[in-house]
């Protein structure tokens, strides 16, 4: 049987990683690797899952260098060698080992108004929304985030400029806007507008290289720029 | 802006050159969730587009201009040459005013946001910087398309 | 904790690098060019004396690279407008490869007249 050669992140921003030998097995995630060294080496190693199976995105973390699901990434997919470097997701603070703080990430959800705003009342007829329109296809290519962290970990940008909503938050305002049924549009557009918004995106895509639901918060952010610009000039800010 | 909640921040960064650097430059620099008191949301968004703008711009220009170098270092580059066709040349003169005022737009918004992302210099100062930039390049610029105008 | 090249090991990324580093270069250029043009003021003699001393190997090969630099950070802005401002496709990923080209085409004509 061989064996995995795997570091750890411990401590919190201070720390180190720690070597363990992980008995390598088929079909194992890594995942599977962190509990294993949880269990049967150290159990003081902190970190978070919930379904195992790829639906919550507890279990996010940075797997040799990159943002993943660690329940949904496959060993022998990134492990090649045999090796493997476990770490917390970047850009947020580090509680400890290999869970972060994720405030910060929701408060810039709340600061980009991803939040639905209505004006329909429980006894007015339901909106009708036609699911090949043009604003419906773009909110259904974003809607299925589910505010996991991985592209915020992943983006530059979030780690160059501190204010900067990130891709999540401007995603999830993107679907927004877009959303016929909303009345907020004006108020949410002023939220991503500017050095800390939308326009700070460069358009590296590393968001839409990691997002495990194949969304492309680039696109969304593109449609975010072309809106503000418009109603900046035409003095809707 | 509240201030206290500014200072909590300093508290919460750990890096404490970071906090030295950001004393001295502007206290503004320190703005989190509040606007960046020197440039409203609604300029940075038209500084954003201005850049863009003078991108689109600078496309076309930037095309003429490699397409007469190129042809143009045929055979070696001579100030006779040079000078043969812009000298007098109103054509020539409009065209490169044109261009260096659209790359004193260009050049310092991209700038801005350098500064901002390796630097961390966010603050009133690092916009007056890009604006000497921005005058600089202009004032440089037209001295020399004077230069091989007259 | 900050990502490394192995999460930025893409091409979306690199096209980034480039349009970076070329646009400061050029910035950092530009004053010398200004300053190079503005010569002629001293007269055409003075000024053809400069242009002959461009005439060497090494400014030369700076002269292509410059080319390259323009060409490329051209290319490349050119590409983030359409990303931009065209409402997204999926044959825009292909800009890329596209802009390389275009860049790589313009510095090779430059090279090729110079030398």
């Amino acid at each position: 049987m061989s064996m995995l050669q795997v570091k750890v992140w411990r401590g919190n921003e201070q720390g180190e990683f720690q070597a363990f030998e992980v008995p390598r097995r088929e079909s194992q995630t890594v995942l599977d690797v962190v509990t294993y060294i949880q269990r049967k080496c150290d159990p003081t190693l902190a970190y978070r899952f919930a379904c195992r199976v790829g639906v919550c995105g507890s279990c996010a973390m940075s797997v040799n260098g990159q943002s993943r699901w660690t329940c949904r990434t496959h060993v022998s997919k990134v492990a090649a060698d045999g090796r493997l470097e476990i770490a917390p997701l970047r850009n947020l603070p580090v509680v400890r080992d290999l869970v972060t703080d994720m405030r910060e990430f929701f408060d810039k959800w709340a600061r980009a108004r991803g939040r639905f705003q209505g004006s329909k009342r429980r006894t007015d007829d339901f909106a009708r929304v036609a699911p090949d329109s043009r604003e419906r296809r773009q909110v259904d290519a974003g809607i299925e985030c589910i505010g996991c962290g991985v592209c915020y970990s992943a983006c530059d940008v979030v780690t160059w400029n501190p204010d900067y909503l990130g891709p999540a938050a401007l995603n999830r305002a993107w679907t927004l806007v877009n959303d016929v049924r909303d009345v907020d549009r004006n108020g949410r557009l002023a939220a991503v507008a500017g050095d800390a918004g939308c326009h700070a995106c460069h358009t590296h895509m590393n968001c839409t290289e990691r997002c495990p639901k194949q969304i492309s918060p680039t696109v969304g952010i593109a449609g975010l720029k072309r809106m503000v610009l418009a109603a900046a000039v035409k003095g809707q800010l | 802006m509240q201030s206290a909640e500014c200072r909590v921040q300093i508290a919460e960064c750990e890096c404490r050159v970071r906090f030295i650097f950001l004393l001295i430059t502007h206290h503004s620099s320190l703005n989190t969730a509040c606007e960046r008191t020197f440039v409203n949301i609604r300029s940075q968004v038209l500084l954003w587009g201005a850049q863009r703008v003078s991108a689109m711009v600078l496309a076309l220009c930037v095309v003429i201009h490699l397409v007469t170098i190129i042809y143009a270092v045929r055979n070696g580059l001579s100030a006779a040459e040079i000078l043969g066709r812009t000298r007098g040349n109103v054509g020539w003169l409009a065209f490169y005013a044109v261009f260096v005022a659209v790359v004193a737009i260009h050049a310092p918004i991209g700038l801005r946001t350098i500064v901002a992302e390796t630097l961390g210099w966010r603050s009133r100062g690092a916009d007056i910087f890009v604006l000497a930039v921005a005058l600089s390049l202009a004032i440089w610029g037209w001295r020399a398309v004077w230069a091989v105008f007259y | 904790m900050n990502n490394d090249f192995r999460a930025r090991n893409h091409p979306a990324y690199w096209a980034f690098i480039v349009h970076r580093v070329s646009g400061v270069l050029l910035l950092l250029f530009l004053p010398l060019h200004f300053w190079a043009l503005g010569q002629a003021l001293h007269g055409e003699a003075r000024f053809d004396g400069f242009l002959r001393w461009t005439e060497q190997p090494l400014v030369k090969f700076a002269e292509t690279a410059l080319v390259l630099l323009l060409a490329a950070h051209m290319a490349g802005g050119v590409r983030l407008l359409m990303l931009e401002f065209l409402a997204w496709r999926d044959w825009q990923r292909s800009l890329l490869a596209i802009a390389s080209g275009a860049s790589l085409a313009a510095g090779l004509a430059f090279l090729l007249n110079v030398v």
